[in-house]
């Protein structure tokens, strides 16, 4: 049991310097709320155009999604990716071996730390003005609003695993700068952050169902959409959280052993 | 030994570097057929070390110090030989053996970079699963000799040197380890900073009992906390004993400096030309001589110069372990 209080205790520590550096987020909550005027204007304009329904979403829906997405990432969003490669580059890697502790857990609990942070001071704040002015859509039902809540955290999850993935490839390349780029593009362009990834050409959307991204956005919102339904989401979100973790669990070995028997 | 903590024999760490060809030809053929030597980082090192002993780790620059630090801490795999700490193999049982030594690099960092110091030992004690009473006792102990007091409120990354080593080895020990490995913990820091942290090693090994190792470059290091000294060379272990031994073992060096005015190198010389010393003139008027105080005693050459010329001044100098080490270093760049 002492473990488990230890991971807490990363998950506190973070949550603890997160509240004593919140005006932080102050700028956050504002251009949250710009992206989704803005994406709330584009749709406007491709439904002004013409069709009542693209990629089997009505207009109402269209904004409700752009705002919930938005909304989901202002949570699930992390740095750790970034965090890791520090870690690496200042040498500081091979300390945390020194620590009774697994490295990946520890990092994944500061994220959850900082996860919990982001949704009481940055998300609800960001979330209630948005649904003032835009009109947001209730999930569909009860079961869509739990399955999403639950989604959230799973998107969480995936979100996480695959920064440590991309943080700890930096012990074999130590630069991960432009892995970052590309990851963050992915996440929001291929998760279905900037457009529902039902817009996308048929064969776009079945290739994306074989990558992690569409998991941590597309798949939560369309279950609070009620587009897909919560228990064939959820289990899709959960493959790919053990996937993921299996991924990061081999990767993290060879890590150490690159670390530990070839010296760095 | 029974009760000795650390076994290493034969230790041993090679590193396989690639080697690099030059010109823009060579790094083509590097690229096809990469080239690689081996370093012999640490070469063949043994040693025991009882439980309770203060252990100074010396040796020149590269010379296999931190590597053997990094073997004994379980962060780096010995290449050959053996190695057991507190009945652990340190790299195959790292997990589990982490938990019961401390280690300090005085170059980096363990405190996690964003918290305040307070927070990381917070944050360790929920680690270690350390009674909170027993955390408040620590911290108070820590607190009287390296007085920690207002750098707990602060943010790692907004520390001096000085006040980062000193949370740093508080951090090390806070879950009181029978044996902490301290890489060059008083490097770079004031006189002051040393002395604390000296204070504080010595009482931790003298009154706890805590087993002490520690690399330095400074020998106020070793007079202050070492009761033995092991000194590497070129990856290799050339001298295991105490201060005092080392100093004697390698008793050249010591010094004898007379003022006098009257006196010429040629009339020395030649009072002591039986003992087969040669002096030097440093300075206008002012003599030296450096002798061996196995073969030559100190009170029969001081009686022979005083009574071949006359002397204004006298000074005996005794090797400092610097000389010792300095002597002991260029014997091995010269072999």
């Amino acid at each position: 049991m002492p473990d488990v209080l230890a991971y807490w205790g990363f998950a506190r520590a973070r949550l603890a310097d997160l509240l004593a550096n919140r005006a932080r987020f102050l700028a956050g909550i504002a251009s949250y709320f710009i992206y989704v005027t803005v994406y709330a204007g584009i749709f406007r304009a491709i439904y002004a155009a013409g069709p009542d329904e693209v990629g089997g979403l009505r207009l109402q829906e269209a904004l409700t999604y752009v705002a919930v997405a938005w909304v989901l990432r202002s949570m699930y969003t992390n740095g750790i990716d970034r965090e890791v490669t520090q870690d690496v580059r200042r040498g500081d890697i091979a300390l945390a071996l020194l620590r009774p502790v697994d490295y990946p857990a520890s990092r994944l609990a500061t994220a959850a730390g900082e996860a919990l942070t982001r949704a009481l001071i940055f998300t609800l704040p960001a979330a209630l003005p948005i649904a003032l002015v835009y009109p947001v859509q209730p999930p569909a039902s009860l079961a869509s609003a739990l399955g999403f809540l639950l989604g959230a955290v799973l998107a969480f999850g995936i979100y996480s695993l695959v920064n440590l993935l991309v943080g700890i490839s930096a012990v074999f390349t130590e630069h991960t700068v432009g892995i970052q780029r590309a990851k963050n593009g992915m996440m929001d362009l291929l998760g279905g952050v900037l457009l529902p990834l039902s817009f996308f050409p048929a064969w776009a959307q079945d290739a994306l169902w074989l990558l992690p991204f569409q998991a941590v956005t597309y798949t939560p919102v369309s279950i609070y959409l009620g587009t897909l339904p919560a228990p064939l989401g959820l289990g899709v979100q959960a493959l790919w959280v053990a996937v993921l973790a299996l991924l990061v669990r081999l990767l993290w070995r060879r890590a150490v052993n690159h670390l530990t028997i070839q010296g760095g | 030994m029974a009760d000795a903590i650390i076994h290493a024999e034969q230790l041993s760490r090679a590193f396989r570097l690639p080697t690099r060809r030059e010109g823009l030809a060579g790094a083509f053929r590097d690229l096809l057929n990469p080239g690689y030597r081996t370093i012999h980082a640490v070469r063949d090192v043994s040693f025991t070390v009882p439980r309770g002993q203060s252990i100074a780790y010396l040796g020149p620059n590269g010379a296999g110090k931190s590597t053997t630090v990094k073997m004994l801490a379980g962060i780096l795999k010995p290449t050959g030989g053996d190695l057991t700490v507190l009945g652990y193999h340190p790299h195959q049982e790292r997990r589990e053996y982490v938990r019961n030594i401390g280690v300090v690099f005085g170059q980096r960092s363990t405190l996690w970079y964003d918290l305040a110091v307070i927070e990381s030992l917070r944050l360790l004690q929920r680690v270690y699963a350390i009674p909170e009473i027993t955390f408040r006792q620590r911290l108070a102990r820590f607190d009287e000799v390296l007085g920690l007091g207002k750098l707990l409120a602060t943010p790692a990354r907004k520390l001096s040197l000085g006040q980062r080593v000193r949370a740093d080895i508080a951090a090390a020990l806070l879950h009181d380890p029978p044996i902490v490995f301290l890489d060059e913990p008083t490097i770079g820091l004031d006189v002051a900073v040393k002395a604390r942290i000296r204070d504080f090693l010595r009482h931790t090994n003298r009154e706890l009992g805590t087993t002490l190792l520690l690399t330095t470059h400074d020998l106020g290091d070793v007079e202050a906390i070492a009761e033995r000294v092991l000194v590497i060379d070129r990856g290799e272990l050339v001298f295991d004993g105490t201060p005092r031994s080392l100093r004697e073992e390698l008793g050249r060096g010591d010094r004898l400096t007379i003022v006098a005015p009257q006196a010429s190198t040629a009339a020395l010389d030649a009072a002591t030309a039986d003992l087969g010393l040669t002096w030097d003139e440093v300075a206008e008027g002012k003599f030296q001589t450096v002798y061996d105080t196995r073969t030559i005693a100190t009170a029969a050459l001081v009686q022979r110069t005083l009574t071949a010329v006359s002397v204004e001044d006298l000074e005996l100098r005794e090797a400092s372990i610097e000389d010792v080490l300095r002597e002991l270093y260029e014997r091995s760049e010269r072999a």
